[in-house]
């Protein structure tokens, strides 16, 4: 069966790369006694997926992961067993049991929920104003380096939804395969229309959730230990 | 959330900042308020390799039962940090607490390699702590070493306020009660490091002098108080299977070099080849219980979630007790899909079968360390493999579908001819005839592949070889050219590939290796010129190294183009490793002679690690010593001579 699992990362955390964070949950699941499911072959891996690799430097508490475990693993001892030997700074908050027909995670990602808390020298109300601004806009066309040239993409389409919420900003943005937009663009956006060199300032940009193409939370799919 | 010692604007600049960061998991944090003793240990490379060293977690283990004690972690910083480090002027810390190092009690270096010495003082000078042990304060960490480098302690001599020699589990206890002992009697610095030099193992060299001859060797190394032995004995552990052991390793988040439960089955060896210095200061063999073995195996994999597990111990085939220990080991770790990784086993039937078990036989290699490529060559240096040995394994290899052949040698050993260093060449050979010979062209799976590497000798202390001259670099690279040139001609040149180390570091490896205190400052100045990292051969600055023996009076040529006379005093003479001068050079005459001695299961030859009284000296022996002279019975011979 597969089951998926919400993990964060905080701290230090924040400067393991992804690889290293898979190379790591696969230790995690076998200090947690998890019965894997193994790839065929000469040399047999655990079955594993990450939704969508996490930037270096940035925090999380919305990050999934699925894992084939043997029919029949008790889901609730199996959540205990991993949030016992977890690290303290790479926390796992949630597991459910997939159904047999879902998408993977990697897969099913069509959004991400970021919370980017505002500059100290940045006021609320500038903020306010300049996200309005953009987005009032219709269109948004920005410069986008292919691999082999240079287009024009319109980024508007791929704001969801942005807002200010506790001093920082908290926005819907496109994530994953189909369409992706990193929450520094926006970020930057916001800077320029405040007439501010974007590289003096330092937002702390956290992942708060990933969503699935309809915008559900991934972590909604199936059944919660 | 524990606070980091560099900011997120720093981490993000540097390459793999995980290096810097700890949090690993299994890493040992403690409150700070209910500790007396705080102990940072540093492998002084990067945090991969020091990872990578069973040592350190076994010591980290041993520290951190203790109530009263923190141990943590630090390695080098990687030279892009270290730039910055010096620029912002950021002290260097402690990986689980992030404090500053200048707020321990000791700092501990692990000294596994010569060419690391420049990273010591790196280090040092990184946390704020004077370089040399005499400009220290009295709330200066107290900087200890232990580990192979520090049987030979002189050269480091000035850096260091403690030397430990020998195995950490023995003596650590009562050296860090004594350090509470005086602080709580609000005893001074010196007054710890004379209580300090009472206790086995330990080495503190401010209370000793070098005294030198006119010609610049040593006359003596003389204790300058009542309380520092004229003797320093290295400590062991009797019973390996009374010791502690970590059952919880510590588990990098990058990828470390040896990323992996490491099993150690065994301490010393048996083999007694006279290049080498493990081979002496590690002595006696003792052995670990397979079910000892067994069981800490269980505890290791399931604390750290390791999917892979390997052997460790100088010469694993010789562990009694391995066909038991795989054969568990394959079963169990087949069922819970853990990889074993083996070490260099001797080529045989046994270690075949092993292998074709844990491996994909078309992709590995066998390996041999001949170590030099004349029966003759490895006579002199007590090298037990024998051209037979070679051919039957290879043999057996090649029919069990192996086609990738390792070889290991060494060039520049004494007495070595230019017809010693084209046996490599022509060993090589005959190998790749031998598998046209016997593989018939339909079992044939590719080419052969037979690949040679050679190091250069570097003659180290506590070996027989210890009074050996080295070469000029010209002549080791003539060597290697000769082997290399050689090669090239011959008929099966296609299948053969040969590579060799580098000259100019084995040069400075040799003069710090057997230096004096006089070396110190050459490593001093060659530290302030830039050197660093010099056991990263692409990073190893010769040239600034050359210029620091020049500056600081150091004739290099004295350190290494010199063989030594039977009686000039070593620099080392004042450490007991339990294995004697009158041994070594026993074995220096015989192997001018070029004559074998029998290894420790075979028969004692009275090195005088009988004097410990433990391991192999205890056992019955297979034969009676096959040597002219006298060997004493096992367990009489004691002392140093």
């Amino acid at each position: 069966m597969n089951v998926r699992i919400r993990f964060g990362k905080e701290g230090m955390m924040r400067f393991i790369g992804h690889l290293d964070v898979l190379r790591t949950f696969q230790k995690i699941f076998r200090r947690a006694g998890v019965p894997m499911v193994y790839s065929k072959g000469y040399s047999p891996h655990p079955v594993m997926s990450f939704a969508l690799p996490l930037g270096l430097g940035l925090s999380s508490e919305g990050e999934y992961l699925d894992a084939a475990v043997e029919d029949g693993t008790d889901p609730e001892a199996m959540l205990a067993a991993l949030q016992a030997a977890t690290a303290k700074e790479l926390p796992v908050y949630a597991l459910r049991v997939l159904p047999e027909k879902a998408e993977n995670a990697m897969a099913a990602v069509g959004g991400a929920v970021w919370k980017a808390t505002l500059p100290a020298n940045m006021p609320l109300e500038g903020a306010e104003t300049a996200l309005k601004a953009i987005l009032a806009r219709e269109a948004i066309i920005l410069p986008k380096k292919t691999k082999t040239r240079e287009i024009e993409l319109d980024i508007r389409p791929m704001i969801h939804s942005a807002g200010i919420e506790d001093g920082a900003v908290v926005m819907t943005l496109a994530a994953g395969s189909r369409a992706n937009l990193s929450p520094d663009m926006v970020l930057d956006l916001i800077a320029k229309e405040l007439g501010t060199e974007p590289e003096s300032l330092s937002w702390q940009i956290r992942r708060m959730d990933l969503l699935d193409h309809e915008l559900r939370p991934l972590g909604a799919c199936g059944e919660e230990a | 959330m524990r606070k980091l010692a560099l900011t997120d604007e720093i981490l993000m600049r540097v390459e793999k900042p995980a290096r810097y960061v700890g949090g690993e998991l299994n890493a040992v944090i403690k409150n700070k308020d209910r500790i007396d003793i705080r102990f940072a240990m540093c492998f002084p490379d990067v945090y991969e390799i020091g990872m990578s060293y069973l040592g350190i977690q076994i010591l980290y283990d041993l520290f951190n039962r203790r109530e009263d004690t923190w141990c943590e972690r630090v390695y080098s910083p990687w030279p892009d940090l270290d730039a910055i480090m010096r620029e912002k002027k950021i002290p260097l810390f402690a990986l689980e607490s992030q404090d500053p190092l200048k707020d321990f009690d000791f700092l501990g270096f692990t000294l596994q390699y010569e060419m690391g010495y420049t990273n010591i003082l790196q280090v040092l000078d990184l946390a704020g702590i004077p370089l040399l042990a005499k400009d220290r304060a009295e709330n200066d960490p107290l900087v200890i070493g232990g580990g192979p480098c520090s049987y030979n302690p002189e050269p480091l001599a000035d850096f260091f306020d403690l030397f430990y020699m020998g195995e950490g589990e023995v003596s650590y206890g009562e050296l860090l009660d004594r350090y509470k002992a005086n602080k709580a009697a609000g005893g001074s610095r010196m007054d710890f490091l004379k209580a300090a030099a009472g206790v086995p193992g330990i080495y503190v060299p401010a209370l000793y002098e070098a005294v030198y001859n006119e010609d610049g060797t040593l006359a003596a190394t003389r204790p300058l108080v009542p309380e520092a032995p004229g003797k320093i004995r290295r400590v062991i552990v009797n019973d390996l299977d009374d010791t502690v052991y970590p059952d919880k390793l510590i588990v990098p988040y990058v990828r470390s070099f040896q990323d992996r439960v490491t099993l150690e089955v065994m301490r010393g060896c048996i083999r007694g080849c006279r290049f080498c210095q493990a081979g002496m200061v590690y002595r006696p063999l003792r052995e670990r219980s397979a079910d000892w073995l067994k069981a800490q195996a269980e505890k290791m994999l399931r604390a750290s979630g390791y999917d892979e597990i390997t052997l460790s111990s100088l010469s694993t085939s010789d562990y009694t007790g391995l066909p038991e220990l795989t054969d568990h080991l394959i079963e169990e770790c087949g069922r819970q899909h853990i990889n074993i990784s083996l070490p260099s086993l001797r080529i045989d039937a046994f270690s075949l079968d092993v292998m074709s078990k844990v491996q994909d036989v078309r992709k590995s290699s066998v390996t041999f360390a001949p170590e030099a490529g004349t029966q003759r060559m490895r006579d002199v240096i007590n090298k037990g493999l024998t051209e037979e040995d070679i051919f039957r394994g290879a043999s057996e290899a090649f029919h069990g579908g192996w086609n990738k052949v390792k070889l290991y040698f060494m060039l520049g050993l004494p007495t070595e001819t230019d017809e010693d260093a084209k046996g490599i060449p022509d060993l090589c050979e005959r190998l790749s005839e031998l598998y046209f010979a016997e593989i018939p062209k339909e079992e044939r799976n590719g080419r052969v592949q037979i690949t040679a590497s050679s190091s250069f000798f570097v003659p180290k202390p506590f070996t027989p070889f210890q009074w050996a001259s080295m070469l000029p670099r010209e002549e080791y690279l003539r060597r290697a050219y000769l082997v290399k040139d050689t090669m090239r001609a011959q008929k099966n040149n296609k299948s053969l590939h040969y590579e060799y180390h580098d000259a100019e570091v084995t040069l400075l490896e040799g003069i710090l290796a057997r230096g004096d205190r006089k070396v110190a400052k050459a490593i001093l100045r060659a530290y302030e010129l830039g050197c660093m990292f010099d056991a990263w051969s692409e990073r190893c600055r010769y040239d600034l190294w050359m210029q620091a023996f020049a500056e600081s009076g150091v004739d290099p040529d004295f350190y290494t183009l010199r063989e030594r006379s039977a009686d000039e005093v070593f620099p080392w003479d004042h450490i007991d490793i339990g294995v004697t001068k009158a041994f070594l050079r026993r074995e220096w005459e015989r192997a001018m002679a070029a004559r074998v001695t029998p290894n420790c299961r075979e028969a004692c030859s009275g090195c005088g690690a009988a004097s410990y009284g433990c391991g192999i000296c205890r056992l019955p022996r297979v034969k009676t010593p096959a040597g002219d002279e006298k060997s004493p019975a096992p367990g009489t011979e004691g002392g140093n001579a």
